[in-house]
């Protein structure tokens, strides 16, 4: 994916400012940055939500024009997006929702349908993963789930769609510490060749677990600083207003 | 007779028009429209029904005479002229088609969307089924089935012929035909429907169903049903099909009632698909039915589940008399309306007994330029020591121009007594659409798994394959209300 | 689900009786007053003859029959009166601009009006206000199924002996409370009341109504208020009326753009008490909030129907509304919202509590929502039952004894309806006078 100039209005205010990034499969990637200064804007206009106006730049993902893509259709394509605040759907089931998505994945490949029991192996086999009790698959989506089950179901729904590109908005957030175990594990294992992951993210501390190959630290609408995974612990340790000052001077 | 011929006979009899009066010919199938006491006996005389039955709907059409249609329902309907109605037409064989190729093929989409088998959908589109599907036999199968068991299930009228005890003991005594205009009017000209009997200690060996009765397709517009459970029996009773239903009958106005005695249960499943009209509201059936339980008995309990997808109008309140200690009742309700639908339906929850129970769960989805009616009354009476209700009401608006409306009423006079309402009205969530499209599902699918996901609670009560159709039902219901 | 016989037993009929013939003739009110005002009032007078007063046929009248109040007045008219009983003298309040209005009529030219503020009579209104006045005496619109109550309307304009009119100035922010001590005497049949109160843009008031009276009276209320934009209004109407007064009232509020009006009800007294508040959320982001709180005790029947109408995009509405019935009383709460196709964003919640003490008190409440639009969130939820028996326990394992536990419950209860009442010396004096009453009630269910 590469994404170069981006622009984005939300309510006629410039929150992406000049975007410029390129992942490549593989690679894991982490978007540092104050609050306010564009991260969760990435990973909704990555993922077509709507209410988000691109004023400029691009985004092609292989070799297309991610932008002109319905959100569904990029799914299918195989960007995953991990919800910063997953949605409630009562009465629709987790395995449900899953079946149905990778059935719609499957269709848009041209594979058939997965059989029940091949399906009921696959979840089976990546809750075991997640360390997620069986009884959740046959819950309503995030119906009633805690912060932390709700995050750790992301994660689960990610395994299950073996994604190409995965963003994953502040998935961190409101984790105790086993839970954030378990989320990177589940993500550390998912660590592929053929597959990149964005981490969208405020503190450092999910980095401690899964190891970037790049960092960037975003502000005011644009990256103003890459570097490795050091550059995660300088930010922890000087804060970002130290980064902050020094990228303006 | 050949089709053709009975056709043109029939036009000729009802070309001579009211004006001519009512001729008495016992022998013919159909009485001219129209609504006397002389029609009332004819019905009555050509079915040969006992002295009892007859006195029963003479006073039921006096009482009739006296009232007025009703008016609070939030309906609107152009006036229904009951004398432009033949209220009398037998039961015959459908002229028309011989094989599947006849049945029109836009019938026959709906069935597959619908999931209906193979086997069922020439049944259900009205060709001559005995060649394709073995009524009979299943027939004669079930029925020494429940013979074996003393379940008694057939008819109204063979009841009437065979039980006449029965029927007299317990007719009218839940719906009495002063109940509403229309009940009253049902009592007075009923010509079909059910009658279910399920003695002491019995639990009902099998699911029964209209599905079976398949003599009953053409008694559909005054039908009567009857069922009465002894102490400690058990019966599951499902009514209708998810199949689109047509008739050419306009009005339709049946009467329910439900008996359970000490310890014993009823659950009462419907799945309404009668023709709702088509896009600009021409047509339809109207659906004026009354449905009562009583749960006489202690410790009795009556479930009613309904799917009400059909009908241009419906009015319906399926209700529970918890007048026995520790009964229960129960309504859960997933109304759809489409296009220029209209629903007003609900539930009444009378509590009179000691420790009585009631749940109300109701979903309502209202689309295209249709409007939907949740009315409910639960009413705690003086006696009804520690009653408890709990009603849920949720509506789902689809598009700008539909309306959906929650009208509950309580009234309490009981201190121990604890009743709990809550509704909400919202449409579909961007999040939550937004949420399954990033999972790769398109938004029709999307919208057909909430709908469906917010539906859940009612369709966990119907018998799992009725499930199944009932969701597909929805999805065919709602077709096009997104777009 | 009423059936479609008639109920009522035609003796009961007031259309069939006619007093506010009787009234009309006695008071001669229709052919006084200004001329504008007079063909009003005459055709006030055929409508509401037409009309009748409404019967329980009428569904918004399901509960409460007017029957007893046509024979009572029927009776005033011809002369019979309850004999005199001690006034309920309505509080004297510190700190706030109080207006006395005895059976409908202002008693004293107003001195020194706060800033920003202007309070008139029949007697004192210039032809310039004309226009005004006749804008809010036509401002009451029915909701849909409603129109059987404009007679009460209509009845009101044509015996009014007076009315009063308050308005503020653009952007006046008013700040002293005014406070409307509203009494009804034996001297007339039906005190007639009429308030009319215009907030011009921008503007602030605080307003609260207490409604008292003598034994026996009959009360007809009618009061129309209109918010301009972006103005506030904290209004509080607390019905205080003898044991055996009764009373009808009709309220409507109309607010406009980004306006915002919050109000009180407060229901202790009266035999007989039917309020009806209609709120017309009419400007884009309008906004109101409602509290309610009736105790029916004695033989009170206490009828409140409120109705939110959302008539504009992104308007914003919040009830809440508390009941307790106990002895023989008998309480009713309808709470309508509606959402009109126009009303787009709109947001509405109500909540409604109802405590049941007693076996022969009788509690109904009918909370209806009639959405017409599809962008919405609303929501209600109502219950009537006793108290949290948690809640007891808990009280009860801290060492209070049964009855203490339930007043601290019911107390609770009760003052949670009184926290948006802007004056807090009459907010002191409700909490205290529902107490003392419903330790008398509580104390007797022990």
């Amino acid at each position: 994916m590469a994404v170069s100039g981006l622009r984005v209005e939300v309510g006629g205010k410039e929150i992406l400012t000049g975007l410029d990034l390129v992942v490549r499969p593989g690679e894991v990637h982490a978007i540092m940055g104050p609050n306010g200064s564009g991260k969760s804007t990435l990973a909704h206009v990555l993922s077509g939500r709507d209410g988000y106006v691109v004023t400029g730049g691009s985004v092609s993902y292989q070799c297309r024009d991610l932008l002109a893509m319905a959100p569904e259709e990029r799914a299918r394509a195989g960007l995953f997006l991990g919800f910063q605040y997953p949605v409630e759907i009562p009465g629709v089931s987790n395995v449900y929702l899953l079946r149905s998505a990778l059935n719609a994945r499957r269709a848009a490949r041209g594979v058939s349908e997965i059989d029940a029991a091949g399906f009921l192996r696959l979840v089976k086999a990546k809750a075991r993963l997640m360390q997620m009790d069986e009884s959740f698959l046959q819950r309503g989506v995030n119906e009633g789930f805690s912060g932390g089950e709700k995050k750790r179901n992301e994660i689960f729904q990610m395994a299950v769609l073996e994604p190409v590109l995965a963003i994953l908005d502040e998935t961190d957030s409101g984790l105790d510490i086993d839970a954030l175990k378990v989320v990177a594990n589940g993500v550390n294992s998912l660590r592929d060749p053929a597959r990149a992951f964005v981490l969208v993210t405020h503190y450092q501390r999910l980095l401690d677990y899964i190891r970037p190959d790049f960092v960037h630290v975003l502000a005011g609408g644009r990256i103003i600083r890459t570097g490795d995974h050091t550059l995660a612990l300088e930010l922890e340790a000087d804060g970002y207003e130290q980064i902050l000052a020094a990228a303006s001077s | 007779m050949t089709g053709n011929a009975l056709n043109q006979g029939l036009e000729d009899f009802i070309g001579r028009g009211y004006a001519h009066g009512f001729v008495t010919d016992i022998e013919s199938d159909t009485v001219a429209p129209g609504l006397s006491e002389d029609v009332i006996r004819f019905i009555s005389a050509k079915k040969g029904e006992p002295e009892f039955l007859l006195a029963w709907r003479l006073k039921a059409y006096r009482h009739w005479l006296t009232l007025r249609e009703p008016r609070w329902a939030k309906l609107h309907h152009p006036p229904i002229d009951y004398q432009a109605i033949s209220y009398y037409s037998a039961p015959r064989a459908t002229p028309g088609l011989k094989s599947i190729d006849e049945v029109d093929p836009k019938l026959l989409q709906t069935y597959e969307k619908l999931g209906i088998p193979l086997h069922e959908r020439a049944r259900l589109a009205g060709v001559a089924v005995d060649a394709v599907f073995d009524s009979v036999s299943v027939t004669t199968t079930f029925k020494d089935k429940l013979a074996a068991a003393g379940v008694i299930f057939c008819s109204f009228s063979e009841a009437v012929r065979e039980h006449p005890e029965l029927v007299r003991k317990y007719l009218g005594t839940v719906v009495p035909y002063r109940d509403n205009y229309f009940a009253a009017l049902n009592s007075a000209v009923f010509t079909d429907g059910s009658f279910v009997y399920i003695p002491k200690g019995v639990r009902c060996p099998m699911e029964l169903s209209t599905y079976f009765r398949i003599n009953q397709a053409k008694t559909g517009q005054f039908e009567r049903t009857l069922i009465v459970a002894e102490d400690g029996s058990h019966v599951s009773y499902l009514e209708g099909c998810t199949a689109p239903q047509r008739d050419e009958n306009q009005l339709h106005a049946a009467v329910v009632e439900l008996v359970a005695l000490n310890d014993a249960t009823i659950k009462y499943s419907t799945v309404q698909n009668w023709y709702p009209g088509d896009e600009e509201g021409r047509g339809g059936i109207y659906n004026f039915v009354t449905k009562r339980g009583d749960c006489r008995g202690a410790n009795s309990r009556i479930s009613w589940t309904q799917v009400e997808a059909g009908s241009a109008i419906t009015w319906k309140y399926p209700s529970c008399i918890l007048r026995g200690e520790n009964s229960v009742g129960e309504f859960y309700s997933v109304a759809v309306t489409n296009n220029l639908q209209q629903a007003d339906t609900g539930t009444k929850m009378i509590h009179i007994g000691r420790n009585t129970r009631s749940t109300i769960v109701s979903k309502g989805i209202s689309a295209g330029r249709a409007q939907n009616a949740y009315r409910g009354l639960v009413k705690i009476l003086p006696t009804a020591e520690n009653a408890r209700n709990y009603t849920q009401c949720d509506s789902l608006l689809m598009g700008a121009r539909c309306g959906a409306h929650t009208f509950p009423y309580m009234e309490v006079r009981n201190p121990t007594a604890v009743v709990e309402h809550e509704a909400t009205t919202s449409r579909i969530g961007d999040d939550q659409l937004f949420y399954c499209r990033q999972r790769g599902i398109s938004t029709e699918d999307a919208v057909n798994l909430i709908v469906n996901g917010f539906c859940k609670q009612v369709f966990r009560q119907l018998p799992m394959e009725f499930a199944v159709e009932a969701q597909n039902l929805l999805n065919v219901s709602l077709e096009g209300a997104v777009g | 689900m009423s059936q479609s016989t008639v109920r009522d037993d035609p003796g009961d009929q007031a259309g069939n009786r006619r007093p506010w013939l009787a009234a009309a003739e006695q008071s001669g009110s229709t052919a006084s007053g200004l001329d504008w005002l007079r063909e009003r009032r005459t055709a006030a007078l055929a409508r509401a003859d037409r009309l009748g007063l409404p019967d329980q046929s009428h569904e918004e009248w399901r509960y409460t029959s007017l029957a007893p109040f046509t024979r009572r007045w029927l009776e005033h008219l011809a002369g019979v009166r309850l004999p005199a009983a001690p006034e309920l003298v309505p509080p004297a309040l510190a700190g706030v601009f109080s207006v006395d209005i005895v059976d409908g009529m202002l008693c004293a030219p107003l001195l020194a009006t706060p800033p920003g503020l202007t309070i008139q009579s029949l007697q004192t209104l210039g032809p310039e206000w004309r226009t005004q006045v006749e804008a809010l005496l036509g401002s009451t619109v029915s909701a849909r199924d409603d129109s059987a109550s404009d007679s009460l309307v209509d009845l009101n304009t044509a015996l009014l002996n007076d009315l009063i009119l308050v308005t503020t100035e653009p952007g006046a922010s008013v700040a002293m409370p005014i406070h409307i001590r509203l009494q009804a005497t034996a001297a007339s049949a039906l005190c007639q009341t009429r308030l009319l109160v215009d907030l011009a843009a921008g503007s602030r008031l605080t307003l609260s109504l207490v409604c008292t009276g003598t034994a026996g009276v009959l009360v007809n209320a009618v009061a129309q208020i209109r918010l301009g934009r972006d103005s506030e209004l904290n209004l509080v109407r607390v019905q205080a009326l003898p044991d055996d007064g009764m009373l009808t009232e009709s309220t409507s509020i109309e607010v406009n753009d980004a306006a915002t009006v919050t109000v009180t009800s407060v229901d202790l007294g009266a035999q007989l008490s039917r309020q009806s508040l209609t709120v017309r959320l009419a400007g884009t982001g309008a906004s109101a909030n409602l509290n309610g709180l009736f105790l029916a005790d004695g033989h009170r029947h206490i009828d409140n129907r409120t109705t939110l109408q959302h008539e504009a995009p992104s308007t914003i509405s919040r009830e809440f509304f508390r009941g307790i019935a106990a002895d023989h009383g008998h309480g009713v709460f309808s709470g309508k919202i509606i959402v009109q196709p126009g009303a787009a964003g709109s947001n509405a919640a109500l909540t409604n509590r109802n405590l049941l003490l007693t076996t022969t008190a009788e509690i109904d409440t009918k909370p209806e929502l009639e959405i017409y639009v599809d962008d919405v969130r609303c929501s209600h939820g109502a219950t009537t039952g006793q108290l949290d028996a948690n809640a007891l326990f808990y009280l009860q394992s801290r060492g209070l004894d049964l009855s203490a536990a339930r007043q601290v419950l019911t107390a609770a209860f009760l003052r949670d309806s009184l926290t948006s009442i802007a004056l807090p010396e009459l907010r002191e004096r409700l909490e205290a006078l529902l107490e003392s009453r419903l330790q008398a009630q509580t104390g007797a269910a022990s």
